[in-house]
């Protein structure tokens, strides 16, 4: 690609993402100029250093990954204005490649949340393409709709604490990958639950996940938790293939997934269960991420950046409470009171220190049952994908049943794909892959094959 | 759950209709949490599902003293402004 081309390929995806946001309210923030510059920068260093591998790849982000001069809100009001002044690590390894950032995607409000319903206030919902009374599935549900849209060269930019990349990539019909905990660094990413937050990707095939992976690992001294890139090769030959007992699954998504493990000739399959994590992984992850978010959210107070009001005539308690309570949302409001009072006196040892020895039983049952089959399957998603309407109206503890089979992987640390795989009451349907700890390229060999089935 | 003294704590407010309905959702979500009780009991200590190696304490690079206001809206003398505390 010339430089020309490439600035003309630029100005293409620029007018069609416009489109895409007037269509599916997919993106938080559209800088064209942003867009622009990084474009000439790219095109300048194409004319005098030829070729980048990522050059011509536009990469959306999501909103809680911090990008350089672009606003960034995590999904919420609280952080209205925020511009972050430093830059995740992995946008820049990203950006280094040559990879463009397009825009920024939308999210439940600080990922707190399964189908992107959980906006922040000011926010829309997302609409999915297929059908606009439908969830998107969260909380990366932006990044999922440009993926199954976009008509430019696009990778996205995701971040999944319990099942945010593989729930909207099942609900839209596309590629989620979410990799072993620590590979990719967390260093500009507005934290949710540090314990448990990973970026990963989406996209239309395999080959774009494995291209922004392999741009994207490596130590970074920033983030104590990154691991190095000590990926294992990928396993050739006929695969054991575990397939996860989903008893709880809604008839019509066992048959989807029933006809699915019948396309898997090449490789030998066999039922297994996890009766640790199938019993205790929700309400572990669930009161770990509570936990952990009451004590991350604790910083946004209206002091130093996001949603600000002049301090005086308040004292400093009057002052944040004032800010937090007009700009938090319901959930938000919800999961900071829950995870404050679970790590308090008299309840942290009934649910926090309980949920953290149940993260390591979890981790522990997947490294057994990974000892005896190299992919574990099960369904993404337990249902159908629902309306909007009706998630509106779900009690709180139904809409975090519906992660059952996401929260597992998540819990123990594994990395783990959404693979589209067909339609269930004519909307996608995805089948969640995962393998033992560093065996991401095994995973994204098994992606691609199943690929190849469609 | 005493919501009250706990949104206090996170410095929350809230109506009393917004206090009414949590009460309730808060419980019924503590209640489903309630499995976490049938853990069976190990003597180990728990840690995290990865090993973490902190790294050697060395000065480093931070951000400008610009770079650290460039979000706030109250400045005075490259201080951010607070409440009055006296």
């Amino acid at each position: 690609m010339t430089s020309e081309e490439y600035l003309l390929a630029a100005d293409q995806a620029i007018a069609q993402a416009k489109q895409l946001q007037e269509r599916y309210h997919c993106f938080t923030v559209l800088d064209e100029k942003h867009v622009r510059a990084q474009a000439q920068r790219v095109a300048s260093i194409l004319k005098q250093e030829g070729d980048q591998p990522l050059a011509g790849v536009f990469l959306s982000v999501k909103d809680n990954i911090c990008v350089t001069g672009l606003e960034c809100r995590a999904g919420s009001a609280i952080l209205s204005g925020y511009r972050p002044v430093y830059e995740a690590t992995v946008v820049s390894r990203l950006r280094k490649q040559g990879a463009v950032v397009i825009g920024m995607t939308a999210m439940d409000e600080f990922g707190f949340g399964s189908w992107s319903t959980n906006v922040g206030k000011g926010f829309a919902i997302p609409k999915h393409p297929r059908n606009p009374e439908k969830v998107v599935g969260g909380s990366s549900g932006g990044a999922a709709v440009v993926t199954a849209t976009a008509p430019f060269s696009h990778l996205a930019l995701a971040e999944s604490t319990g099942g945010s990349i593989e729930t909207p990539a099942s609900v839209c019909g596309v590629f989620g990958y979410c990799p072993t905990y620590g590979l990719l660094s967390r260093h500009g990413v507005i934290s949710y639950a540090d314990s448990l937050d990973k970026l990963g990707f989406m996209s239309s095939n395999v080959k774009g996940i494995r291209a922004g992976l392999d741009a994207s690992v490596g130590v970074d001294p920033r983030d104590a938790t990154s691991i190095p890139p000590s990926i294992r090769p990928s396993k050739s030959g006929p695969l054991r293939i575990g397939i996860l007992d989903c008893s709880h699954a809604e008839p019509s998504i066992k048959e989807a997934f029933s006809t699915f493990v019948n396309s898997l000739q090449d490789h030998s399959c066999v039922s297994v269960t996890l009766p640790f994590t199938s019993e205790f992984a929700l309400a572990a992850y669930y009161v770990l991420a509570m936990c952990e978010a009451s004590t991350n959210l604790a910083m946004f107070s209206g002091l130093r950046y996001g949603a600000q009001q002049d301090p005086q005539g308040s004292s400093f308690r009057e002052l944040f409470t004032r800010i937090r309570s007009e700009n938090f949302g319901d959930e938000a409001k919800k999961r900071v009171l829950l995870g404050t009072a679970m790590r308090a006196e008299g309840y942290a040892d009934a649910y926090y220190h309980r949920a953290v020895r149940a993260q390591k039983l979890i981790a522990e049952e997947y490294a057994k049952i990974f000892s005896e089959v190299d992919v574990l399957l099960s369904p993404t998603l337990p249902c159908p994908v629902p309306a909007k309407s009706d998630v509106l109206l779900q009690d709180s503890v139904k809409t975090y049943q519906t992660d059952l089979f996401t929260v597992g992987p998540n819990v123990a640390g594994v990395p783990h794909g959404s693979i589209p795989a067909g339609t269930v009451d004519d909307m996608p349907f995805g089948v969640l892959a995962c393998t033992a700890h560093l065996d991401d390229y095994t995973l994204l060999d098994f992606m691609t094959y199943c690929e190849g089935l469609r | 759950m005493d919501i009250r003294s706990y949104a206090r704590l996170a410095c929350i407010s809230l109506t009393q209709e917004e206090e009414e309905s949590l009460s309730k959702e808060c419980d019924e979500i503590l209640a489903f949490f309630a499995t976490l009780r049938n853990i069976p009991e190990r003597n180990e200590s728990s840690t995290h599902v990865s090993s973490v190696e902190l790294r050697e304490d060395i000065p480093a690079e931070s951000l400008s003293t610009t770079q650290a206001l460039a979000n706030s809206s109250f400045i005075k003398d490259a201080h951010i402004v607070g409440p009055k505390t006296l």
